[in-house]
């Protein structure tokens, strides 16, 4: 059985020896590489053809994102694991758009480490246990986004409802701002909201919009 | 200058003169008058002479009628008659003698009573009838005494003719006379009628003359040139009225000067001044006035000032017009009485301070403020983004290494001792706890995913982390955000949510919050609503207030923005921020 051939990216040298320390008694598992940059992340990656990559988010000349992105566009094969200090699942959505398998905070146990590693190369996604339980709290309330309709999903504030009311009593922008003792430039504000947030570009449509959606009768609000 | 010759005087002169031609018409009828009556009256002692010669010469020529009845008849009683008409010629002839003047020849009538003396006794020679003269003798007496009186008579006859010629000659001198002072009188008549004329039209011109020049004078003022003059006239009544006129000038031109001093000044103040009537309508204005109210100063006399500005409630007040040109203007006003000679109250003296560069400098010190502002945060957000980096990257690297380092020595040390290999994992996990913790305070800073990715991946997390930490409902929503907006609005829009949701967190009561960005063309706008139990956003005296808004207030102002509340109590609260970008 081949050993598993692992390049490792980080520019902070401790972690980089830190990381060959842990998985160098590991059996099956060769350290082919080393690189401290993004650039030589990416050839270095090319060159040598690793199994896996682990490679860091926060780099000098070009980020872990982008290294990723450009390897994984070039050479499926390679299984990227990013190896960040973010928690924040925007990074772990960002890399995994850009193509990597699995996301380790970086002080993983060797054993975790060693999970991921394999996960990953089974054709699985690995995240760690802190950054999985975010992205399980986001794909929740994804979901019960998903279960409304999809144009109900746009939500109208109080005063929005109002304001559509009004446009759909023909009042002017003007007797709008009289009425709800705002200036106009506020209305004027409130009603292009309103537009943009509907995609609607006339009163017509939204008028239309307001009666199909039974926004006009103030007693079902 | 003295009047040398008043119209008085000349026309004392002028009459003088026209007395003395009177006079001395007068006198010259007088002298004709004079003349004539010598004339006549020496015309009627030649007439009375002519009366006594006549009568001498009938009487003489009557004296031999009787001689010669009495030759032929012989009658006696003829003498007497011849006598009685002797003496008679006698006594004629002396009257005659008394009337007649030295002028004639007195020998004449001399000779005639002596040749009466002699004829006188031829008739009483021939009368004596003592004497017994024959007839031829009677009758060479009487021839003698009829060619006596012939002679006689031949003298009268001279004498009359004489005196005939002398009345003549004083006919004639009398006519002289009349003709003469016809002539004088007609001529000084009418060289006194010329002089009057003449004199008349001389005084009418004079005064026509300069009664035109003064109108004229008078016209140049009235059509405002006030540093006229009149041209020195003449050296009568009207050289003192134009004297005066000037006079009158000069003091008008000094008083002018000093009004249009005034004017200089009131035009050159740098505040606008314009009094009103009772009525309210302008008066007068100055220029700096006119340049506020935007028209000129013909069109704005006369108007309202209720167009432009109010009567102010107090003594000072600040406003902004809106002028003729349509620009706004804002002023610092003042209303006070004009009060006149009598003590009334006669409209209203306004003056107005410009403040348009107030403001402008007041503008541009608030943007400066703002500018400040903006900078201090975003110095703050950079050191904060330092901070949270250095922690990230430096700290957290380096306790990542330890943790490296334990692990290792876990494998070197795990069969030598089970005591060491407990402590050692107890290290690790606070080695972890630091890590979090450094993690935490770096998120806590400013999340690096705000920084990394962008204001929408940073508010779904940070609304997912609420969700996942709090009980209370948080949706995001953003409209129309394709590319990422410039790294200031969204940091700034993060911290305002960041505010808005500890303010929903502690005061709202809420369960539900939605948090939307809408990106529009030139604007961002942020709203965020909660259905909780919100609170009055106005307090008694009116004014806008908020829980913990103010701060909110001015980040958004210093961007430029405007922040809207609306809320009422258990009606939730709703905010829209928008923000140019």
């Amino acid at each position: 059985m081949n050993k598993i051939r692992i390049l490792i990216a980080d520019d902070h040298v401790l972690i980089l020896k830190g990381i060959q320390s842990t998985l160098q008694l590991v059996d099956n598992l060769e350290i082919i590489g080393e690189a401290t940059n993004g650039v030589e992340a990416v050839e270095k990656a090319l060159f040598l053809k690793p199994d896996i990559l682990l490679i860091d988010i926060t780099m000098p000349r070009l980020s872990g994102i982008e290294a990723c992105r450009q390897i994984t566009s070039q050479n499926r094969e390679i299984k990227v694991i990013a190896l960040s200090q973010h928690e924040d699942e925007a990074y772990v959505y960002q890399i995994i758009k850009a193509g990597a398998s699995g996301y380790l905070l970086k002080n993983s146990t060797r054993e975790e480490l060693v999970t991921a590693i394999k996960t990953v190369l089974s054709g699985e996604k690995y995240f760690s246990p802190q950054v999985s339980d975010r992205l399980i709290n986001d794909l929740f309330s994804k979901k019960d986004r998903e279960q409304s309709s999809v144009e109900q999903d746009v939500h109208l504030t109080q005063r929005e409802l109002q304001i559509i009311r009004m446009i759909a009593e023909d009042l002017t922008n003007q007797e709008i701002s009289e009425r709800l003792s705002i200036s106009l430039r506020t209305t004027e504000t409130h009603r292009r909201n309103i537009m943009l947030k509907l995609k609607v570009n006339s009163v017509v449509a939204l008028v239309r919009y307001a009666f199909k959606h039974d926004l006009i009768n103030p007693d079902t609000h | 200058m003295k009047v040398k010759l008043g119209i008085v005087d000349r026309l004392v002169y002028s009459s003088s003169i026209v007395l003395i031609f009177i006079v001395l018409i007068a006198a010259s009828g007088h002298i004709c008058i004079r003349i004539l009556k010598k004339t006549s009256h020496l015309m009627v002692v030649e007439f009375k002479e002519l009366e006594k010669l006549q009568d001498v010469l009938l009487a003489v020529s009557e004296i031999k009628s009787p001689a010669q009845a009495y030759l032929n008849n012989g009658d006696q009683q003829e003498y007497i008659t011849f006598k009685s008409r002797v003496s008679a010629a006698k006594e004629r002839v002396d009257e005659c003698l008394a009337v007649l003047t030295d002028r004639h020849n007195r020998e004449y009538l001399d000779q005639l009573l002596l040749s009466l003396q002699k004829v006188d006794s031829l008739g009483d020679t021939l009368f004596r009838t003592e004497l017994n003269l024959k007839p031829h003798e009677r009758y060479s007496i009487f021839i003698r005494m009829a060619e006596a009186t012939m002679a006689d008579l031949t003298r009268l006859q001279g004498l009359l003719a004489e005196t005939k010629q002398e009345v003549n000659s004083y006919i004639k001198t009398n006519e002289t006379a009349i003709l003469h002072s016809t002539i004088t009188i007609a001529a000084l008549g009418l060289l006194l009628t010329f002089l009057v004329i003449y004199g008349s039209f001389l005084l009418i011109t004079r005064i026509t003359k300069s009664s035109k020049q003064l109108l004229a004078t008078i016209t140049e003022v009235t059509q405002g040139d006030i540093h006229t003059k009149v041209d020195l006239i003449s050296h009568d009544e009207f050289g003192e009225l134009a004297i005066a006129f000037n006079l009158m000038l000069k003091c008008i031109d000094e008083i002018t000067v000093s009004r249009d001093h005034y004017n200089n000044i009131l035009n050159s103040m740098f505040d606008g001044l314009i009094v009103i009537n009772r009525n309210g309508f302008i008066d007068s204005i100055n220029s700096k006035a006119c340049q506020l109210l935007g028209d000129s100063t013909d069109r704005l006399v006369g108007s309202s000032l209720s167009e432009f500005i109010k009567p102010p409630e107090h003594i000072l007040t600040e406003t902004c017009l809106r002028n003729r040109k349509g620009i706004k203007v804002p002023l610092l006003y003042s209303f006070n009485d004009l009060i006149n000679q009598d003590g009334e109250m006669a409209g209203k003296v306004i003056v107005m301070h410009d403040l348009t560069q107030q403001k402008e400098i007041e503008s541009q010190i608030d943007q400066i403020k703002k500018d400040r502002a903006i900078a201090i945060l975003e110095a703050q957000e950079k050191e904060r983004l330092r901070i949270a980096t250095d922690l990230h990257d430096g700290i957290v690297q380096m306790l990542t290494g330890v943790c490296y380092s334990i692990e290792s020595m876990e494998r070197e040390l795990v069969c030598l001792n089970e005591e060491a290999n407990a402590k050692l994992k107890e290290t690790r996990s606070q080695v972890d706890i630091a890590i979090a913790e450094c993690r935490r305070i770096s998120h806590n800073l400013i999340p690096l995913a705000l920084h990394e990715f962008g204001l929408i991946p940073a508010l779904s997390q940070m609304v997912n982390q609420l969700n996942h930490q709090y009980q209370i409902e948080f949706h995001f929503q953003s409209f129309g955000f394709d590319n990422r907006v410039d790294a200031r609005i969204e940091k700034v829009l993060y911290r305002i949510c960041q505010e808005s949701v500890n303010n929903i967190l502690k005061h709202s009561q809420a369960t539900q919050a939605f948090i939307q960005l809408i990106r529009h063309e030139e604007s961002i706008v942020l709203i965020v609503e909660d259905n909780g139990i919100g609170f009055e956003t106005r307090d008694h005296k009116g004014t806008a207030i908020g829980i913990g808004l103010d701060s909110m207030n001015e980040r958004v102002t210093n961007f430029g923005g405007v922040l809207t509340i609306q809320s009422s109590a258990n009606n939730g609260t709703e905010l829209t921020i928008e923000l140019p970008c």
